[in-house]
């Protein structure tokens, strides 16, 4: 965390409202891009988002700033939402592996990207990841952040973080080759 | 090849495109593996492909505003810190505080002698020290340095409520505070060891959701094969900085009656044992 996201932080924990609104700025589309990909609808990405910032105010006055980066815990609380948000609803974000074998597909995304139908179709490989792999190929892939960034945000060594990206690539690759959609 | 070093192949491919290689100059520094590196590369290319979800304008606007909202709520509570100093307790510290300096310094007003004013002043510092302590306690959390005293707070209180009802309501709001510190430990990505009580709601392979929370768990964990969807369960578990948690004990709850029931059956059992066993011993010296 840099000097000026902790005095940022401070702030915020005082009580400033501009402070706190900086804050929602600076992260706003970072959150949203991640719960994006997660739940694939654009409304329900704008309400979750504007939850995970509702909860880190409510967390804020008894927060304890220690090294890690303000986006990691946002990431955290973004995760546990959309977690959440599945188990409240009853829905999966992930395929059952009887569904991957009857080639079945719960909800379909719509994204920003359904004309293109290769894109579409990788944003449904997504959902055959488990939760961290996905974090990671949204980082990776989407932010385009590097290995050792995404290895602070979500708290793993560099050398597990390569290891799930390998692991979601190796998924993906099979997915991909499979619809033959390259 | 193994994996380890076959991921640091791959993450070499895609930070080289990432610098503006082509794909067909980077497969071609690994020929060996290319029939293995291809698809995967092809794959992550294609993600690098997925545009960035621009957020309506409206949704922006409407997120901000529900938190300037909530601020404000807040801010009419007191529920934010004091600037420059730690919480709003402190404000209260202060004018005490204040009032204990003014004892020490009135000579003539007060009447008091010295030792007696030190005195006094001593006992109001511990009563106010004390009474500061047990409120910051309240908001402690497993890892704390007052996190004990809290639940030594908590036992004092459910021993000295004799009202069954309230005792009731006193056990399920206590249980409720456990689950909420466990929230709190994940969201803040802290590593700390919990305790926690609820019923198995859903059972996976590797996560099972008890009382509503996540928990991971795996052969390290001492799990209890006869646990089924329904069972009250005590968890031992520890919350990760990923913001996991991982179950190092997931065992059936035992009622307290049930419990001392038990012990008595055993007390009566053994002693019953050892009567049996000292008459077999005086029949023995008999013959």
């Amino acid at each position: 965390m840099d000097i000026n996201e902790k005095a940022l932080l401070y702030r915020a924990q005082a009580g400033d409202r501009r402070a706190a609104g900086t804050l929602f700025e600076c992260y706003y589309q970072e959150i949203y891009t991640y719960i994006f990909y997660r739940v694939s609808d654009r409304f329900t990405a704008e309400i979750l988002t504007a939850v995970v910032f509702m909860r880190m105010l409510r967390r804020l006055p008894t927060y304890i700033v220690q090294g890690k980066s303000i986006l990691s815990w946002l990431y955290t609380i973004a995760r546990k939402l959309v977690v959440d948000y599945y188990r409240t609803h009853d829905i999966s974000d992930q395929l059952t592996f009887k569904d991957r074998l009857l080639g079945r597909n719960q909800h379909e995304p719509e994204g920003p990207v359904q004309s293109q139908d290769s894109l579409n179709y990788f944003q449904r490989a997504l959902r055959h990841l488990d939760e961290q792999q996905k974090h990671v190929i949204i980082l990776r892939l989407v932010e385009g952040r590097s290995i050792q960034d995404i290895a602070e945000l979500i708290n793993k060594s560099e050398g597990a973080v390569r290891a799930l990206q390998g692991r979601a690539l190796r998924s993906l690759g099979k997915m991909v080759e499979k619809e033959k959609c390259l | 090849m193994n994996r380890y070093r076959f991921d640091l192949i791959l993450e070499d491919c895609l930070s080289r495109i990432d610098r503006g290689e082509s794909l067909q100059d980077v497969l071609e520094s690994y020929p060996a593996l290319n029939v293995h590196l291809e698809p995967l590369v092809r794959a992550a290319l294609m993600g690098r492909r997925l545009p960035k979800p621009v957020p309506s304008k409206d949704g922006f606007r409407t997120g901000k505003n529900m938190l300037l909202a909530e601020m404000n709520n807040m801010q009419q509570v007191n529920s934010f810190r004091q600037k420059g100093s730690g919480p709003a307790l402190s404000r209260l510290t202060g004018r005490w505080l204040g009032s204990i300096t003014k004892l020490l310094q009135a000579k003539r007003t007060t009447g008091l002698i010295p030792i007696y004013r030190f005195a006094v002043v001593g006992l109001v510092l511990i009563m106010v020290g004390g009474f500061l302590t047990v409120n910051a306690s309240a908001s402690s959390l497993p890892g704390d340095v007052l996190y004990d005293l809290k639940l030594g707070l908590e036992q004092t209180r459910a021993f000295f409520t004799f009202d069954q009802k309230a005792r009731q309501d006193l056990v399920l709001a206590i249980e409720e505070e456990r689950l909420s510190e466990v929230e709190i430990l994940l969201e803040e990505g802290r590593q700390e060891e919990v305790e926690f009580g609820g019923v198995i709601e859903k059972k996976g392979e590797s996560v099972w959701i008890i009382k509503g929370i996540s928990v991971q768990v795996d052969s390290v964990s001492g799990l209890n094969s006869d646990l089924e969807i329904g069972s009250e369960v005590d968890v031992a578990a520890t919350t990760l900085e990923d913001g996991n948690l991982q179950a190092s004990d997931i065992s059936a709850e035992v009622d307290d009656k049930v419990k001392d029931k038990k012990d008595k059956e055993d007390k009566v059992k053994d002693k019953k044992d050892k009567d049996k066993e000292e008459k077999d011993k005086d029949k023995d010296k008999d013959k």
